[in-house]
C-alpha cells in the first residue's frame, strides 16, 4: 500500500470518527475504533511496501501519533466513560493525519545503518505512545482550564482524568528514555551524550517529573495544575519537530528529517 | 539573618543559589577551562566520601528543619528548574569540547555551576530517599524504585564520567593498529586489531526526474523515487520506465577503483515521445550519466548506504586470535571494551580503504544499568498508578494513596 491511497483511507476513518459525533450514536467507542482500524491496515500496507518500519520522517511519525491520540483517549474512556474527551481527542488525532496528507513526503524504502536496530521500533513506538497520552492530558487540561475560568473547583475533575493520562503517559516517557539510553550505548558507544535531541528530551522529562513535585502546592488550586499540564506539551513538540530548526540540529545525530 | 529553614521555597532558592555562585567563582579561578572530571580511585574515594556526608547530615539533622530543607520537594524543583535552563542552552546553542576556549553557555556540560547543580540534585535526592525511608515502607514502591534508580544513575554518571575511555582506531584494510588517540593524545591499548576488510554496502539504486536545464528535481512531494531492478516496468510520474539492467557495477567501471551502479532503461513520455541508455549516479572519478527525453532527464541519485562493517582479527595480548567483525549498531565486546564501526575513508580503493574503530571502555556502566533498571520497574509502576485514579475518579470518596 503507497502514500496514493492514503487520503482514501484518511476519507474512511474520518467517515467512521464523524460518526461518533452524534449523540444518537450510544457507543461511540466502536466508531472510533473502526476508523483507527483503517488507519492500522494503512500502517501495515505501508510498513510491507516499504519493507521498513514507517517511522523514519516526521510524516511518517505524525501519522502514528495521529493514530495512537484517539487510542490512547480509548483507552481512558474504557475505564472513565465520558464522551468529550475521547470525541476531543479523536478530532485532533484527525487533524494530526490530515496535516500528514496536506504535506506529502518522499518515501523511499531505505533505513540508514544507524536506525537499523531492534531498539529502533520499541523507542520509536513507547516515545509516540508517550506523546499521545500527554498531549490527551495537555487537551483535557486546555479544555478544564478554560471551563473552571470562573470556579476553581470546576477544575477538579478535569485535573483527574488530565493526571490519569499523565501517570500513562509519563511511564512510557521513561521507558522510551530508558529505551533510548540503551540503544544509544550500542549505537554510539555511550548512553547519554547531551546531544540535542537528547537534551530536549530530558528537558521533557524533567518538565513533568517538575510537575509531580509542584502537584502538592497545588491541592487547592487544580487550575494552576491545569495550566501547567497545558504549557508542558510545548515541550513535547520542540523535542519532536522542533529541535530540528534550533541552532544546534546541525551537531545532533537524530535529525532524520525528510 | 535567620536562614529560610524547612521545605521553602527562599532555602531553595538560597541553595541553588550558592551552587550557581561557588560554580561561577570555580569557573573564574579555572580561567574557564571547565571542570576535570576525577578518576579512578580518585572518583571512588569521592563518591565514597559524598555518601558519608550526606549520612552523617542526615544522622545529625534527621527530623530537623534542616534535613526538610535538604530533602525537600521545592529545593528539588528548584535545583531541577535551574538545571533545565542550562539544558536549553545546552540543548539550542553548538557545544564545544572540553578545555577548548569558548563561552560558558557554548561549555554547558563541563561548566562548573551545571556541575554543582547536577550534585545538589543528586545530593537532594539521597536526603530526599533517606527522609521517605524514615517514614516507613509501606506503599512507597513508585517512590522508591524511581528515586533510587535516578540516583544510582546519576552518581554513577556523574562520578564515573572521569573514566569513560573513547580512543579512535584508525586502521588500513590488510595492516594492524594497536593504539587509538584521544583528543591530541595517543595510547596502547590492551589488543590490536588486524583490518582484513572495510565494506560499504549499498539499497537498490533509485531513478528520479529532473529538468534537463537546470538539475532540479521535478518529482511533486508525496512521488517516491522509483527502484531500479532488472526487467522492471513501472510509472513514474506519468512516464513508463522500463529497465533493461540494472547493474552495482557499470561496464565502465574502473578496473581497482569501487564499482558504480547503473541501469540500462527505455522511457516513454505521456506525449509518445521515447528515450532510451544508460544512467550511473557516476563517481569520484566518473561522471554521472542521464537519458534525456524532451527538457526533461531521468537521473540516477547516489545510492543510500545500507551497510558499513569492518572485518577484522583482535589480537589479545594472551590467547588465540578472535575474528570478528563490527557494522554500526552491532559493536564487539571484548573484555569490558566495546568496539564500534565509526567511520571510514575510501579515498585508497579497495584494499587501501582505512576504518575508524571506535574502542569504548566504560567500567561504570554496570551501575548505571542497575540504576536504569530500577528506574524501568518504576515506569511500569507509575502506568499502574493511572488505575489507582481511575479507581478515585469512579469514586471520588476513594481517599488519596500514598
Amino acid at each position: 500500500m503507497t502514500w496514493h491511497a492514503f487520503p482514501w483511507i484518511l476519507g474512511g476513518t474520518g467517515l467512521l470518527w464523524m460518526l461518533s459525533f452524534f449523540p444518537q450514536v450510544r457507543r461511540p467507542q466502536w466508531w472510533v475504533l473502526a476508523g483507527a482500524a483503517l488507519i492500522v491496515v494503512f500502517i501495515g500496507g505501508l510498513w510491507l511496501e516499504l519493507g521498513r518500519p514507517p517511522m523514519r520522517t516526521l510524516g511518517e511519525t505524525r501519522l502514528w501519533f495521529g493514530l495512537l491520540l484517539p487510542l490512547s483517549a480509548l483507552a481512558v474512556y474504557w475505564f472513565v466513560p465520558w464522551r468529550w474527551p475521547l470525541l476531543y481527542a479523536t478530532a485532533i488525532g484527525f487533524l494530526f493525519l490530515l496535516v500528514t496528507m496536506l504535506r506529502p513526503e518522499t518515501h523511499d524504502r531505505t533505513l540508514m545503518p544507524a536506525l537499523q536496530s531492534p531498539w529502533f521500533v520499541p523507542h520509536v513506538v513507547l516515545y509516540l505512545v508517550a506523546y499521545a497520552f500527554l498531549v490527551y492530558a495537555a487537551a483535557i487540561a486546555v479544555f478544564g482550564t478554560w471551563n473552571a475560568r470562573r470556579e476553581e473547583e470546576r477544575a477538579r475533575p478535569y485535573l483527574g482524568l488530565a493526571e490519569v493520562s499523565l501517570w500513562i503517559g509519563f511511564g512510557f516517557l521513561t521507558l522510551g528514555l530508558l529505551a533510548g539510553a540503551v540503544w544509544a550505548k550500542e549505537a554510539w558507544g555511550h548512553y547519554w551524550t547531551w546531544d540535542p535531541k537528547e537534551t530536549w528530551a530530558f528537558l521533557t522529562w524533567a518538565v513533568y517529573l517538575g510537575y509531580f513535585h509542584l502537584r502538592r502546592e497545588w491541592s487547592d488550586h487544580p487550575r494552576r495544575a491545569l495550566l501547567y499540564l497545558a504549557a508542558a506539551s510545548v515541550v513535547i513538540f520542540v523535542c519532536w519537530f522542533g529541535v530540528n530548526y534550533l541552532p544546534s540540529a546541525a551537531q545532533s545525530v537524530h535529525t532524520y528529517t525528510n | 539573618m535567620k536562614l529560610p529553614l524547612g521545605n521553602t521555597w527562599g532555602f531553595a532558592l538560597l541553595a541553588t543559589g550558592a551552587a550557581m555562585v561557588a560554580g561561577f567563582g570555580v569557573d573564574a579561578v579555572l580561567g574557564g577551562r571547565g571542570f576535570p572530571a576525577p578518576v579512578w580511585p580518585d572518583n571512588l574515594m569521592l563518591l565514597a566520601a559524598f555518601l558519608v556526608f550526606q549520612g552523617a547530615v542526615w544522622f545529625g539533622t534527621r527530623g530537623r528543619r534542616l534535613m526538610d530543607a535538604l530533602g525537600g520537594g521545592r529545593l528539588a524543583v528548584v535545583t531541577l528548574g535551574m538545571i533545565c535552563l542550562w539544558a536549553v542552552f545546552l540543548g539550542s546553542l553548538p557545544q564545544i569540547g572540553r578545555g577548548e576556549d569558548a563561552a560558558i553557555l557554548q561549555r554547558v556540560m563541563h561548566a562548573p555551576p551545571f556541575v554543582f547543580l547536577m550534585l545538589l540534585l543528586l545530593a537532594n535526592l539521597g536526603w530526599g530517599i533517606l527522609r521517605h525511608l524514615s517514614a516507613g515502607l509501606r506503599g512507597s514502591s513508585l517512590f522508591l524504585f524511581n528515586h533510587v534508580g535516578v540516583y544510582v544513575v546519576a552518581a554513577s554518571a556523574l562520578f564515573g564520567s572521569g573514566d569513560v575511555t573513547r580512543l579512535d582506531i584508525w586502521v588500513r584494510e590488510g595492516e594492524l593498529a594497536w593504539t587509538g588517540t584521544e583528543g591530541r593524545n595517543r595510547y596502547e591499548m590492551p589488543f590490536a586489531v588486524h583490518l582484513h576488510r572495510f565494506t560499504i554496502e549499498y539499497f537498490p539504486a533509485q531513478l528520479t526526474l529532473i529538468d534537463s536545464r537546470n538539475g532540479e528535481v521535478l518529482l511533486p512531494a508525496g512521488t517516491d523515487p522509483l527502484t531500479l531492478r532488472q526487467g522492471k516496468g513501472a510509472m513514474l510520474d506519468g512516464y513508463r520506465v522500463v529497465v533493461r539492467e540494472a547493474t552495482s557495477a557499470a561496464p565502465w567501471s574502473v578496473p581497482g577503483d569501487d564499482p558504480i551502479p547503473a541501469a540500462n532503461i527505455h522511457v516513454t513520455a505521456p506525449d509518445g515521445n521515447t528515450g532510451e541508455g544508460w544512467v550511473s549516479c557516476g563517481s569520484s572519478v566518473m561522471p554521472p550519466v542521464f537519458v534525456s527525453v524532451g527538457e526533461v532527464a531521468f537521473a540516477m541519485p547516489v545510492p543510500r548506504v545500507r551497510l558499513y562493517e569492518s572485518r577484522f582479527t583482535l589480537v589479545p595480548p594472551a590467547g588465540e586470535p578472535i575474528e570478528t567483525s563490527v557494522r554500526v549498531n552491532a559493536p564487539y565486546k571484548f573484555e569490558g571494551w566495546w568496539l564500534y564501526q565509526k567511520g571510514y575513508n575510501v579515498e585508497g580503493g579497495p584494499g587501501a580503504r582505512y576504518s575508524q574503530i571506535e574502542a569504548v571502555r566504560d567500567p561504570w556502566l554496570p551501575a548505571v544499568y542497575a540504576g536504569l533498571a530500577l528506574m524501568a520497574v518504576g515506569s511500569v509502576l507509575a502506568i499502574g498508578r493511572a488505575g489507582v485514579l481511575v479507581r478515585q475518579l469512579q469514586n471520588p470518596k476513594t481517599p488519596q494513596d500514598r
